[in-house]
């Protein structure tokens, strides 16, 4: 039986040539009725306008959503949503919740120890005792 | 501590003048080095011997800088003009040079590069891949190209998509070669460009804080917002590249770095 | 004029109250804390009093706490070369 290599398949590397956001669509929810709404409806008709025009890349839908809180969700590249309940909060608070959904990876959040994750082979190699030569202590 | 003798000396005559300085503004010699496997060395056995002299560089404190990349439009914090920048005493904590702060610098001489160094750099410039270790606030990180970094901070005053240069290394190199400053390469030797790609942050932490002889406990929560972003490009310039732009090759003198060969 | 660069090595747990008072007078609270004081035989006594647990150097001026600051404070170690909205500008100039 011959041997078949491994085939490799390009990872993705976001940012390395071209960039993509990776936030593709921002839903905000509101209810004309409720009084959770009335921060959010300020920022639907305040703020939003500008935050949509400086993020040309992400889709932006607002629907209402009766007798429910507001909330913003955020649908990412990889698949993943994101949603923040924004109850009771004021216009600024909500944009700032907003940006945190725009700037998110969409991962789901981990504890990571190491700061650099590479997918490269280490460059100097991996070290042999039986190469180089003998080394003066 | 210091000798009695010495407090003496300087209680008894009150010398005016001061000769002494403060050891941490004594300027950083700088140095560069390239690293070589021995299959080369046993070439160049006889122009490579370990500690071989070259000439050091202008000392990185007090490098002038000259702009070798777009400038960049950016809201200048509260600094010094440069016409009172001698005179200027930093009183505040918002008094903080330039050379600090992440501006894009401004370069006044052109780069020194020894001969030996420019002699070696096309063997390390020929290797690919590269490796960067570059130092962000003084902590080193192990850069190859296409590595996504999490930052353990919230970098101030970046958004997604920005294009950073990493202008402090340790060391560059390539499997064989690594050229090393001491304590830093001049940041015209080498490009390091990073993307921004976003902000991620950890799960909620929730610390239980209890006292003694008490029921109650208080939960501390924190959740720490982190910068990622992903290694662009690392390149070492080329010799022609850095003649292009400028470079003065300098005679090798007795006092410094190293050439030696990885083993 | 020069000045006394005095920096505490040492904590002072332990030592006799006459050296405790004698670091509270040159301003010394905690160890790596460093004072400037001008050379003067009256410094010069103080610091003789206590030279186990300082180290003293002779400078120009006195620095000012921001100056000791900067001292230890390291290069950010990057730039913006290029903002994303920039770039984008760039690319749909094209």
């Amino acid at each position: 039986m011959p041997v078949k290599g491994i085939k490799t398949v390009t990872a993705a590397r976001n940012g390395v040539g071209a960039f993509i956001l990776q936030c593709k669509r921002l839903d905000f929810h509101y209810c004309n009725y409720g009084g959770s709404s009335r921060g959010m409806l300020a920022f639907l008709t305040q703020t939003l306008p500008n935050f949509a025009r400086e993020n040309p890349q992400i889709e932006i839908r607002v629907s209402p959503r009766h007798s429910k809180h507001p909330i913003i969700k955020g649908h990412y590249i990889n698949g993943r949503e994101k949603s923040i309940c924004v109850r009771n909060l004021e216009p600024s608070d909500i944009l700032s919740k907003a940006m945190i959904l725009k700037d998110a990876s969409g991962e789901k959040l981990k504890q990571q120890k190491k700061p650099v994750a590479s997918l490269n082979e280490s460059v100097r190699g991996i070290w042999s005792p039986y190469h180089g030569d003998l080394r003066g202590v | 501590m210091f000798s009695r003798s010495v407090l003496r000396s300087l209680a008894a005559d009150l010398r005016w003048s001061a000769p002494s300085s403060i050891s941490s503004a004594a300027p950083l010699q700088q140095r560069a080095c390239l690293h070589q496997t021995a299959l080369l060395r046993t070439s160049q056995q006889e122009t490579q011997t370990p500690y071989s002299p070259l000439s050091p560089e202008t000392p990185l404190s007090a490098t002038p800088r000259v702009q070798n990349s777009q400038p960049v439009a950016q809201n200048p914090p509260r600094v010094p003009s440069s016409d009172s920048a001698l005179s200027f005493v930093p009183q505040t904590r918002a008094d903080v040079p330039t050379a600090k702060q992440p501006v894009a610098p401004s370069f006044e001489s052109p780069i020194q590069v020894t001969k030996s160094l420019m002699s070696r750099l096309p063997h390390l410039v020929g290797q690919s891949p590269h490796y960067v270790v570059a130092e962000l606030h003084a902590r080193p990180y192990l850069l190859t190209e296409g590595d996504h970094i999490r930052l353990p901070f919230l970098m101030p005053k970046v958004k997604s998509g920005d294009i950073l240069r990493f202008n402090r290394a340790s060391a560059v190199g390539s499997r064989d070669f690594t050229m090393k400053g001491s304590p830093h390469l001049d940041e015209r030797l080498f490009e390091c460009r990073v993307r921004v790609t976003g902000v991620e942050s950890e799960p909620m932490r929730i610390k239980e804080k209890t006292k003694r002889r008490q029921r109650h406990t208080k939960q501390a929560r924190s959740k720490h917002r982190y910068t990622i972003m992903r290694v662009m490009e690392v390149r070492v310039k080329t010799p022609e590249e850095l003649l292009e732009e400028g470079a003065v090759v300098i005679e090798d003198s007795e006092d410094t770095p190293t050439i030696e060969a990885r083993q | 004029m020069s000045y006394f660069r005095i920096t505490l090595l040492r904590s002072a747990i332990g030592l006799p109250r006459r050296s405790t008072d004698v670091l509270k007078a040159l301003g010394l609270k905690k160890r790596m804390s460093i004072v400037f004081h001008p050379v003067s035989p009256s410094i010069a006594g103080q610091i003789m009093k206590v030279k186990e647990i300082v180290s003293v150097q002779e400078v120009d001026r006195a620095l000012t706490k921001q100056e000791v600051r900067l001292e230890r404070k390291p290069d950010p170690g990057y730039y913006i070369e290029k903002s994303g909205v920039a770039e984008r500008n760039e690319l749909s100039g094209q």
